[in-house]
């Protein structure tokens, strides 16, 4: 817990995250105070969901670039830096993986909740679903940035590479969506394929979080300190 | 109760073995001291008992528990041979954050208790980015600390401090030990190792060269004892029964009036030669012996 309660808090005191919030929340507000209006000019039926909605699209179009550039040294800042080799001999690395997940999940779990709350306000229904189908797509996005930091050890890189895939990930997934070349079958593995519909498939992206959580571990238990 | 045990531990890098097949046991309540010149695998042995790197092969144990532990972990305390800390937090924060995932909860007074004891009992509240490096150095002892483990690893913990801080630490050391705890360190500081050591082992290219008690390990490298006494001078009537018994005592001898240089090959000559002298009524006045030194016996390895 010690080590989540560090990851949640540090995020919080960078400028850098302070800016992404407020973008949150001034977008998510904007997206639920101009639904309403845009609802009848656009001819969108079940005008509750579009409030949620609203706040699943800006996390599918910047939601990787938002997760990305300010986790991607979640893991490889301190196996650069060296601090991890404290942690490496008080504590599991399945331990140290997971307070680092959490507390980072946690982080953006809040901020979108916030930013859900405020969509309250206006939608003044509650979407379940839609909501977890949110928590999903945050819980993937916060996976993949924790696999990448594992898999790149340096954290300028990762820097450079999370900025150009949060900005790049969210075309690429409706471009492989709409595509029925060869390398369609990459559908699979975007979260969004299992989130068109209004079903439960979206689970599935649960799933694909865990699958990367553990190369994650895998990774990170191989390598040394 | 063996604290330490490991068997033939072996870590390559690439293609290269750094430390090659390695059996070492430590006991309860010792203090033991690492030896070897840089690039001999010290370090990379220590990181391999304290989970840092993980062995290519072998074993090991710590506390009757074979490792990777994670109950194990929290009754061992380690200083790396690198210390980073977190720039932005203070040294109370940083032992409490360390003391938590260790499982154990500490209260400040009790940081500043363990800070007192390395020297920086005055700049606990200072944040760590404007740490000099003998404070970080003292810093990583107290994280060591802070949850009082059974076990400690100090990998070279004077080096690079002022003689001051180092009298300090060596104190702290030796405080520890009165305390029950077991030391494995490391230095180069081998006047440091034969104060506070109660055995060493010497590891060279990778290999445990020599293991022992200090005193076994000079013993080892002593074929020779050089014996130099101050006397008084023979009588003359016994001049020459004493010269005679001298010589069949050793080839090598060097005589004057009041003095005597003899080569001898076993400590039981010394109390020999002593009765002798006492039995002729010769009064002996100093007896120097000339051993190896530590350093002599490191560079011999």
């Amino acid at each position: 817990m010690a080590i989540t309660k560090k990851e949640f808090f540090q995020l919080f005191k960078s400028v850098k995250s302070i800016i992404m919030i407020v973008v949150l929340l001034v977008s998510s507000y904007y997206f639920a105070k101009y639904t309403e209006q845009l609802v009848p000019i656009l001819e969108l039926e079940q005008t509750s969901s579009w409030y949620a909605g609203g706040l699943l699209i800006i996390l599918l179009l910047f939601g990787p670039l938002f997760v990305m550039s300010l986790s991607h040294d979640v893991l490889n800042r301190e196996l650069s830096e060296r601090t991890m080799r404290f942690l490496v001999t008080k504590t599991s690395k399945a331990n140290i993986l997971f307070g680092k997940f959490l507390g980072v999940w946690i982080f953006w779990f809040v901020c979108f909740t916030v930013c859900y709350v405020i969509t309250l306000f206006y939608s003044k229904s509650f979407d379940g679903r839609l909501f977890l189908e949110t928590v999903s797509l945050l819980t993937y996005l916060v996976v993949i940035t924790l696999l990448l930091s594992s898999v790149i050890k340096s954290p300028q890189y990762t820097m450079f590479i999370g900025v150009i895939f949060g900005m790049a990930f969210s075309i690429f997934q409706m471009v492989i969506l709409e595509s029925t070349a060869w390398y369609s079958y990459l559908k699979y593995l975007m979260p969004l394929f299992y989130m068109q519909d209004e079903d439960f498939k979206f689970l599935i992206v649960f799933l694909q979080a865990a699958v990367m959580y553990s190369m994650t571990y895998f990774i990170f238990k191989r390598t040394d300190c | 109760m063996n604290v330490i045990e490991t068997r033939d531990i072996v870590k390559r890098f690439g293609k290269v073995d750094i430390v090659k097949g390695i059996n070492l046991k430590v006991e309860e309540g010792e203090v033991f001291g690492f030896l070897g010149r840089n690039g001999a695998g010290k370090s990379t042995f220590i990181n391999i008992l304290t989970g840092i790197l993980r062995p290519t092969s072998g074993s090991f144990s710590i506390l009757g528990e074979k490792v990777p532990n994670e109950e194990v972990k929290k009754r061992i305390g380690v200083l790396p041979d690198y210390t980073a800390f977190y720039h932005h937090m203070n040294a109370i924060a940083h032992l409490k954050y360390f003391a938590n995932i260790s499982g154990k909860k500490v209260t400040t007074a009790e940081c500043l208790r363990v800070l007192k004891w390395v020297g920086l009992g005055l700049d606990a509240n200072k944040r760590v980015g404007k740490y000099s490096f003998g404070m970080k150095k003292k810093l990583g002892i107290a994280q060591a600390i802070i949850h009082d483990p059974e076990v400690l690893f100090l990998d070279e913990p004077t080096s690079g401090l002022d003689v001051e801080s180092a009298i300090e630490i060596q104190q702290l050391i030796i405080k520890l030990k009165e305390m029950g705890k077991t030391i494995f360190l490391t230095s180069h500081n081998l006047y440091e190792v034969e104060k506070l050591c109660n055995r060493i082992g010497i590891m060279k290219d990778g290999k445990l060269q020599k293991l022992g008690t200090i005193a076994e390990l000079k013993a080892y490298y002593r074929s020779k004892l050089i014996v130099t006494m101050k006397h008084s001078i023979f009588p003359q009537d016994q001049e020459h029964t004493v010269i005679q018994w001298l010589n069949n005592m050793s080839e090598e001898i060097q005589r004057e009036d009041e003095k005597t240089i003899i080569t001898l090959e076993k400590e039981e000559q010394i109390a020999q030669i002593v009765r002798a002298f006492n039995q002729y009524k010769i009064d002996i006045f100093r007896i120097e012996v000339d051993e190896p030194s530590l350093e002599e016996v490191f560079l011999e390895g």
